[in-house]
């Protein structure tokens, strides 16, 4: 009786021991996910070899193609100083991927953990992360990354941090109560019962188990990263010129959307279809895992 | 229950004090002087030392650090924070003045987030048409993914000026306040949605309702009736998470549709080091923070009967 | 493939949209440029003389700044200087055109030979709006507090720069005021008509006695001006309606008797795309801090835009003497040659904006025109400059100097929408001839925290200031004043004496001859010789207006003065 009780207790493990062509060819049946995986892996390109992407300079404008319109030359226009906005959207990934890479990580790391262990522990453990976690949560997350910002100074690095930090909070309440949930499922009191310590019992049930909320949430960080940046480059608190960014080339083309509307909307396009195919992803990732 | 309460209680306030002393503390690290940003910067140099050390005397920067912050902590707990240092108007009057704009907006944003949320999950877990339920489930991630400021100005760009359905800007009455909540509510009602559509879906496929199913309910009956009651329990873990989205969104939306508010005045304050000011909102902010979870905290274990019982037997590990 | 449909569903929209925003931005680029083409670049700074007034009317205006106090004696950006102007007068006014002082509230004034005396006669029928007179007394008391502040009241002493030496204001009767310096300020006259930042305006006696808090409910701020306040929502919009009564506005302006107005809504609108968007729907009347691509297409439509360069300095690029690598004069002077203007103009400047010839900007007495001598480009000459100081290129095309790279730090400030895109016009051709220019252009109030620290950690510093008068060179870059090149001990190569008494000479006379010989030296000094500043272009103070809105004008600072605007449709 107990042990398929045991094997009942790890539904999360079937999926991710599949073979690779059996996942080819269920990527197959599914075209948006290819298509997903195709703008991202794309985009991560862009990031690595910018230069295999086009032969545009991302700094250096022609001042007679000054806010061109998306042609065939210049497929995003150019923006004010002639310089080619797809060059400039290529070349940006790079700075925009690195520095959601490092937001979500400060956040996803440091915050799971910190859910983990309170959710977990519980007592005066649990009592003195969440607290901490409640006073970064109570200041606006937005709030917050504008102070830091002006405490470090403007580079991508110092905001990505700034908005790394200001996610941490919510990582951590999430994962908590997700823990809190799992330990009350009967697999967790199966697996007490077969005599499992502490230890094995958070790391084989526990953390696969709750993980797959923080994992969306995670999902929705990377565009929550991008978008905050963005936002801060809104608020006057931009990546140094002439570094191309994505937040940043939206929120700078936004004063000539009147006009030049693409100035905006095509950086704006590119970032929208790289958070929806990130969040396709992980949302087809967490199906397999829960089949 | 009495001392449970009281333990929540003291730990909220807890929080608002740190959220007081942290913001002091981050204010100071600061490496601007909040003397220098009373003047323009083009005369800056040209400002005599006296000249500034007579300003600094007279908001009390000269004093030490510890001793401004005790007396601007004494103050505070007796509800006064101060004048703020750009206007010097009184904090809570200014406080006052614009919380009520703010509060319109957020709530009108958060009902139309939750209306729209629910409505996701409803659909995606209650429709047998796979396509729909791929694209109804996308739709959280598309609404995270646009850029608020970006949203908003394409919004008054069809909705103000081409169509000329609504004001672009400011307070007149029911019909200004249309696209700043819907332009605030995108981006609240993703990550609910979000959440939502996979609690329901997991819900839909716990050992409840199939308890239910096999009793012969109807499908719209078990939503309803199980999966509604059950799934909002998560929900309720992001409302904090909720009111940061609201504040951070109002302070770009109260910008671009020149509103007053909370949002657009506290950005002024950090920008300005307006050190009490950021203060009095800060401790406005983080109160309705713990207040919020304060009422989880209270009924999170009403919702969630698994919990209760948990609660009350003690949880497994004991064992 | 059912995700692949709904993705496309999802992509529709955007799509559909796409093409027609773009159909009409084309149409309206050709209706433009066909208009510009057949109208001219022309526009006056007063658009009066479109028939006879017509009383009354409110005038919806909106700007990207507001007012943080209604105190008009207070405030550093251009909402509060501009309403502050409505609401209060000057002592005198400067002509717009020829600088000239010339009456307002003082009829008349004198002057002693060490300009350390000036005696203004007062009108002797101005009252404030609460009914009290403006004399002498008023003036002493206005002036006392504008200096010194007041602690108790929590005044801060907004025009101790503007006046420096202020001694103290006599009243031998009751219309006479002479205001007294201990040592010679020839620039006081014009500050006695300033109506820019921390301005000079009169308030009520009631009113002075006032603490800051107090003066934040608008109705018991008192002045004499045109307008007075009827409310004030920070961050939204301030309401003036119009003063009963008046009948004492600048002669030079022309106006007799009250403001044409009614009411004037100065709208607080952050967004360049929903000022600009509220004028075309017609939902404001009125918008300054237009955004240079928006110009074009305004005109087009039919609305009229004004303009009017900032008299003072141009946007300057200040040099740190002491910094490396901006110690270096090759380096002060590559820089200086080293952008392309025509660039700038046609990439980044539009008809209203101007790039800059002098340090001064062309409005002010005494400036000069460098275009042809140091202020041209010539990439050729920057980069031998450079070669001859011992730069020699390095592999990354940026230059080298006993192993240390020609890196120049600049911190700017991103209020004017042009700043940006021009500083990154001028970095790029600066990279080109191996300097590397690192941008660092950040809000304002971050900008005055830096320039705190600019003198170890900035070799320049990028901005403007508004002052109508030669001597704003010796406010600025007198060593014993605003010193914005840092000068001192270790400013290789620089006579300091030299320079403080070069500039400080414009403080000491009043004789158009003279004043212009020394201004011309000092522009000498700044730009030529020891080259401490590389001026950009010149900004401007852009309306876009309906074609009904007439009379705003733009006085000698740039500020606009209401008191003469009325509406064709009287509504």
């Amino acid at each position: 009786m107990t042990v398929p009780l045991d094997t009942l207790a790890a539904p999360a493990r079937r999926g991710s021991a599949r073979p690779l062509l059996g996942r080819l060819g269920g990527l197959a049946r599914q075209p948006v996910l290819m298509v997903s995986w195709i703008i991202v892996l794309v985009v991560i390109g862009w990031a690595v070899a910018p230069r295999l992407f086009t032969s545009y300079s991302p700094y250096e404008g022609d001042s007679a193609a000054s806010f061109a319109p998306p042609s065939v030359e210049h497929w995003f226009g150019t923006d004010r100083l002639g310089r080619d906005l797809f060059a400039r959207t290529v070349y940006g990934a790079h700075t925009t991927l690195t520095a959601t890479l490092l937001a979500v990580l400060i956040a996803f790391g440091i915050g799971t953990v910190a859910g983990l262990i309170a959710g977990f522990s519980g007592g005066i453990v649990d009592t003195a992360v969440m607290r901490l976690v409640d006073v970064f949560l109570a200041i606006p997350s937005l709030l917050l990354a504008m102070v830091v910002v002006s405490v470090l100074g403007y580079s991508t690095q110092n905001i990505a941090l700034a908005v790394g930090i200001s996610s941490i909070a919510s990582f951590a309440r999430v994962m908590r109560a997700e823990v809190l949930a799992v330990v009350t499922q009967d697999y967790v009191r199966a697996a007490y019962g077969l005599g499992r310590g502490r230890l094995g019992v958070m790391l084989r049930h526990v953390v696969p188990n709750s993980l797959s909320s923080v994992v969306a949430l995670a999902a929705l960080e990377v565009g929550t990263a991008v978008l905050a940046v963005a936002s801060l480059g809104f608020l006057g608190y931009g990546a140094p010129p002439p570094q191309p960014e994505w937040g940043l080339l939206v929120a700078e083309g936004r004063d000539y959307v009147a006009t030049h509307p693409w100035a905006a909307i095509m950086p704006g396009l590119a970032l929208a279809l790289v958070v929806v195919a990130a969040h396709r992803i992980s949302t087809s990732y967490r199906k397999e895992h829960r089949r | 229950m009495l001392r449970y309460l009281a333990l929540k209680a003291g730990r909220a306030l807890f929080v608002v004090w740190a959220a007081f002393t942290l913001t002091f503390v981050l204010l100071f690290v600061l490496p601007a002087n909040p003397v220098d940003l009373l003047f323009d910067p083009a005369e800056l140099n040209t400002v005599t030392p006296e000249v500034r050390a007579q300003v600094a005397e007279s908001y009390g920067f000269n004093k030490p650090v510890v001793l401004q912050y005790l007396a601007r902590l004494g103050h505070a707990l007796t509800g006064d924070f101060g004048n703020s240092v750009q206007s010097g108007r009184s904090v809570t009057a200014t406080i006052l003045d614009v919380l009520p704009s703010t509060l319109v907006l957020a709530s009108g944003a958060l009902v139309l987030a939750l209306l729209v949320a629910f409505a996701i999950a409803l659909v995606a877990t209650s429709t047998r048409r796979p396509w729909v339920r791929n694209l109804v489930e996308a739709l959280p991630s598309g609404a995270v993914s646009v850029p608020v400021f970006l949203s908003g100005i394409l919004m008054l760009q069809i909705f103000s000026f081409q169509l000329g359905w609504f004001p672009a800007f400011g307070d007149r009455g029911v019909k200004s306040l249309v696209l700043p909540v819907i332009t605030l509510a995108i981006p609240v009602a993703g990550p609910i949605a979000q959440l939502l559509v996979r609690s329901f879906a997991t819900e839909f496929r716990s050992g409840y309702v199939t308890t239910s199913w096999a009793k012969g309910a109807t499908r719209s009956g078990i939503i309803v009736r199980d999966v509604f009651r059950n799934a909002g329990l998560p929900a309720l873990t992001i409302a904090g998470i909720t009111f940061g989205n609201l504040i951070a969104g109002s302070v770009i939306t109260e910008t671009v549709f020149a509103r007053q508010g909370i949002g657009r005045m506290t950005q002024a304050a950090i920008n300005t080091l307006d050190v009490p000011l950021v203060q009095g909102v800060v401790v406005l902010v983080a109160a309705s923070f713990a207040l919020i979870n304060l009422i989880v905290d209270l009924i999170y274990p009403l919702l969630d009967p698994r919990l209760r019982a948990a609660l009350a037997v003690g949880s497994p590990r004991a064992a | 493939m059912s995700d692949l449909r709904s993705s496309i569903e999802r992509a529709a929209p955007r799509r559909k949209k796409w093409p027609w925003v773009a159909g009409v931005v084309a149409v309206l680029l050709i209706a433009a440029s066909g208009f510009t083409l057949t109208r001219g670049g022309g526009s006056g700074d007063q658009a009066a003389g479109d028939g006879e007034p017509v009383r009354g009317g409110t005038l919806q205006f909106a700007l990207i700044d507001y007012q943080r106090s209604p105190d008009p004696q207070w405030g550093t950006n251009y909402a509060e200087s501009l309403i502050g102007n409505n609401i209060t007068d000057k002592l005198t006014w400067q002509d717009p055109d020829t600088g000239r002082i010339t009456p307002w509230l003082a009829r008349s004034w004198e002057y002693n030979k060490d300009l350390t005396e000036f005696t203004f006669h007062l009108r002797t029928d101005v009252t404030f709006s609460d009914g009290t007179p403006f004399d002498s007394a008023v003036v002493k008391a206005n002036f006392d507090q504008y200096v010194h502040g007041d602690q108790k009241l929590g005044i801060l002493p907004n025009g101790a720069t503007l006046l420096p030496g202020y001694v103290e204001t006599r009243t031998p009767d009751r219309y006479t005021a002479v205001i007294r310096f201990d040592k010679p300020l020839a620039s006081f006259l014009q500050a006695s008509s300033f109506t820019a930042n921390a301005q000079p305006g009169f308030l009520s006696l009631s009113t002075l006695k006032l603490s800051a808090e107090q003066r934040t409910d608008p109705t018991k701020v008192i002045g004499t001006g045109p307008f007075v306040y009827q409310s004030w929502k920070p961050q939204v919009s301030t309401v003036l309606v119009r003063r009963k009564g008046y009948n004492w506005s600048p002669p030079a302006l022309k106006h007799k008797g009250e403001a044409y107005l009614d009411k004037i809504v100065f709208n607080t609108i952050p967004e360049a795309s929903v000022r600009t968007g509220s004028l075309e729907s017609g939902a404001i009347d009125a918008t300054l801090d237009v955004g240079t691509t928006d110009e074009k297409s305004l005109a087009g439509q039919g609305f009229q835009i004004i303009h009017r360069a900032v008299s003072g300095t141009s946007i300057f690029f200040n040099f740190n003497s002491r910094l490396f690598p901006t110690n270096d004069i090759a380096v002060r002077k590559a820089i200086q040659l080293g952008w392309n203007r025509e660039a700038l103009r046609k990439t980044v400047l539009t008809d209203s904006y101007s790039v800059a010839t002098s340090v001064l900007g062309p409005s002010v007495f005494g400036y000069a025109d460098y275009s042809g001598s140091v202020l041209r480009y010539d990439p050729e000459k920057a980069e031998q400059l450079l070669e001859k100081a011992g730069w020699t290129k390095g592999p990354d095309g940026i230059r080298v100097k006993d192993g240390k790279k020609l890196v120049v730090k600049l911190l700017g400030i991103n209020n004017l929408v042009v700043n940006k895109p021009a500083y990154e016009s001028i970095q790029q051709d600066l990279k080109k001839i191996g300097v590397d220019l690192q941008l660092t252009v950040v809000p304002i109030p971050d900008y005055t925290a830096n320039v705190a620290k600019a003198k170890t950690d900035w070799n320049i510093t990028a901005a403007n200031r508004s002052r109508n008068d030669p001597a704003v060179l010796n406010l600025q870059y007198s060593p014993l004043l605003g010193n914005g090149s840092y000068l001192g001990k270790d400013s290789t190569g620089v006579d300091v004496d030299e320079v403080t008494k070069t500039l400080g000479r414009l403080e000491l006379t009043l004789d158009p001859t003279e004043r212009r010989q020394y201004a011309k030296a000092a522009q000498d000094l700044l730009l030529d010789k020891y080259a401490l500043v590389n001026p950009v272009y010149n900004p401007s103070q852009v309306i876009a207006q309906a074609k009904y809105v007439h009379g705003i004008v733009f006085d000698a600072q740039s500020r606009n003065h209401f008191v003469n605007a009325w509406k064709s449709n009287g509504r």
